[in-house]
């Protein structure tokens, strides 16, 4: 009797979390309207700063756990515990759309841990919406090189971040 | 069924058939079902923190301590390792006291095996958020290896009046499909359906050498190979409140195993005291019957620091319900027990030398009831990790235990066993 109780809880527990819904996604849900549009970042979900507000103090796509600041000193430790093995992509190629600049392929991958909206160094650029049968002539990569660095958003959320420990303060 | 007859069974058939049995001995004999307990260890990391890993597992180990864990690992992840045991059994007379009637000689046997453990693999699905990862591999995670040796002597005529051996090899492997999920930034869920596949194989030679009091000369091999099959599914959640605490869970459901026995008998006596050529008997069986371990519950909790990592874990299970169809129940009620089993571990992490050491301690009691218990199964561990080149892992470990039979009051006896294991792990991350 007491076996079959501990089976029914189980199978409650298994039943819930799938009606439930789940907090692991596996891809951006789909938005009313936006089906045509096509974003082109030259950073891994730069875009998402468009919709999201709040996207620097919530760990959007990134990875949310606790790991220790010797992770940013010692790349390596990083890489191998907890820098998930599809950002590889967009980190030093051109798959996906997204677009790879061969000068900084080595900067990138040895900075491999710090997430794609850290501001820093390489700094962070604005999204760029392409409007479908927009009438702007523009490259992809032409529109990136007209980008303002110096305007970058959410500095002074990431600080904050920081601060909670959310990710592990970078050196510079 | 019967696994082991230990010294005090051999004790019990010598007495026998000198004519000497006492009543008492009867309380001595117990049989042991080997598949009860018996968890070997997996991961040289795992087994450097003296098997603390519920909540703390990071690599494929994972699949074995607590599935939800597979969660934390974001890359695609090939593993392997190896195991190294040496076992020392020593038996014969305790010491306090020297005891006036037959009694036995120490002797010792020791037992290596250098065995493949492990091979897994990890396959995190990209997820744009939270963590969705599977895993498939094997274990080996019961080992049966064990030796036995005992001589007893006849003091008055210092001849030996009974040689004994048991000779047991074998072991279970575990194949696991596994799962793990988050359910919210701090909350991971997994689950492993598992199919155990193994063997038993048992050899018990008995010789008495030509004996006036007898008046025989007697050979006897017990043959015993046991196939097990079986499977079971175990869930687990890892839970991390904050940055430096993490709790875990699991439950295994009982493990069904279907043992196919194969068993066979050789006797030869030879008359010393008369023409009568003596007696041979020689048979082989087959047997078959179905074997069910209890639930298996487990809780873990560990602590980390800016380099150092502290975890603990505490299994419970009560092997008193181990049932099935052609198994005397009542008699596994009378002889077995619930056991809390224990694990304490350290890691210390030296990120500029890309080297981890480890240390732990743990206490897997035996399931059995015995008074003569002197000593349960205790386990010292070390280990250490290393990175290369942020793609692979080195980790090795040792564990060393003790444990001990005695019987100080009436035959001042021992049966004393240590164990030196080897853990050897390698891991590549894509």
């Amino acid at each position: 009797m007491r076996n079959r109780w501990v089976l029914m809880v189980t199978l409650l527990v298994i039943t819930g979390i799938f009606f439930a819904g789940c907090y692991t996604i596996m891809s951006h849900p789909r938005v009313e309207d936006e089906e045509g549009i096509t974003y082109q970042g030259r950073d891994y979900r730069e875009n998402c700063t468009t919709c999201h507000a709040d996207y620097h103090s919530y760990p959007y796509g990134y990875y949310y756990g606790y790991y220790p600041d010797y992770y940013w000193d010692y790349p390596r430790w990083g890489h191998y515990y907890v820098y998930p093995w599809w950002w590889d992509w967009y980190w030093s190629g051109d798959e996906g759309g997204v677009i790879g600049i061969e000068d900084q392929k080595i900067e990138k991958e040895r900075r491999s841990l710090e997430p794609p909206y850290v501001t820093g160094t390489r700094g962070v650029f604005p999204p760029v919406l392409i409007e479908p049968k927009s009438s702007r002539e523009t490259t992809t990569k032409g529109t990136i090189e007209k980008v303002d660095k110096e305007k970058q958003p959410e500095q002074k959320k990431e600080e904050t971040k920081e601060k909670e420990g959310k990710i592990p303060q970078k050196k510079r | 069924m019967l696994r082991r007859i230990p010294l005090y069974v051999i004790i019990l058939i010598f007495l026998f058939m000198t004519e000497g049995f006492c009543q008492e001995f009867t309380d001595y004999q117990y049989w042991e079902e080997t598949s009860a307990g018996n968890n070997f260890g997996v991961g040289a990391r795992a087994m450097g923190m003296g098997g603390a890993q519920i909540a703390t597992a990071n690599d494929a180990s994972a699949l074995v301590y607590n599935p939800a864990c597979l969660a934390k690992i974001k890359r695609i992840e090939f593993s392997g390792g190896m195991t190294h045991q040496r076992l020392k059994n020593e038996t014969g007379f305790a010491g306090r006291f020297q005891p006036s009637n037959p009694y036995f000689a120490n002797e010792s046997i020791i037992q290596s095996n250098t065995r493949f453990s492990s091979a897994n693999i990890v396959l995190p699905v990209p997820t744009y958020r939270g963590s969705l990862v599977f895993a498939l591999g094997v274990n080996r995670m019961k080992s049966f290896d064990r030796a036995f040796h005992s001589v007893y002597i006849d003091p008055s005529t210092g001849t030996t009046d009974l040689d004994a051996s048991i000779l047991e090899t074998g072991g279970i492997n575990m194949w696991s499909l596994g799962g793990a999920m988050d359910l919210s930034p701090s909350i991971s869920v997994g689950a492993t359906f598992n199919y155990w596949d193994g063997e038993d194989d048992i050899i018990q030679e008995y010789y008495i050498p030509p004996n006036d009091k007898l008046g025989y000369e007697v050979w006897e091999k017990n043959h015993y190979l046991d196939s097990y099959s079986g499977w079971n599914a175990k869930l687990g959640f890892l839970v991390q409140p904050n940055r430096f605490l993490s709790v875990g869970g699991i439950i295994d459901f009982p493990t069904k195993y279907t043992i196919d026995q194969e068993y066979s008998f050789y006797y030869d006596s030879l008359n010393i005291t008369s023409p009568d050529p003596g007696y041979t008997e020689e048979y082989t069986a087959l047997g078959e019957y179905d074997l069910t371990h209890p639930y298996s519950f487990g809780a873990g909790v560990a602590l980390a620091f800016k380099y150092v990592t502290f975890a603990g874990d505490i299994y419970y299970s009560d092997w008193a319900q181990m049932g099935g169809k052609g198994v005397d129940e009542k008699l596994i009620k009378e002889n077995y027990q619930e056991v809390f089993r224990w694990h304490l571990g350290a890691e210390f992490v030296m990120p500029e030398l890309s080297t981890t050491v480890r240390a732990g301690y743990y206490v897997d009691p035996i399931p059995f009831k015995t008074v003569y218990l002197e000593k349960d199964r205790r386990y010292l561990t070390f280990g250490a990790g290393f990175l290369i080149d942020q793609v692979l892992t080195l980790d090795i470990a040792w564990n060393h235990s003790f444990y001990e039979f005695r019987d100080d009051w009436s035959q001042f006896i021992k049966e004393s066993y240590s164990t030196d294991k080897i853990f050897v792990s390698l891991a590549y991350r894509l």
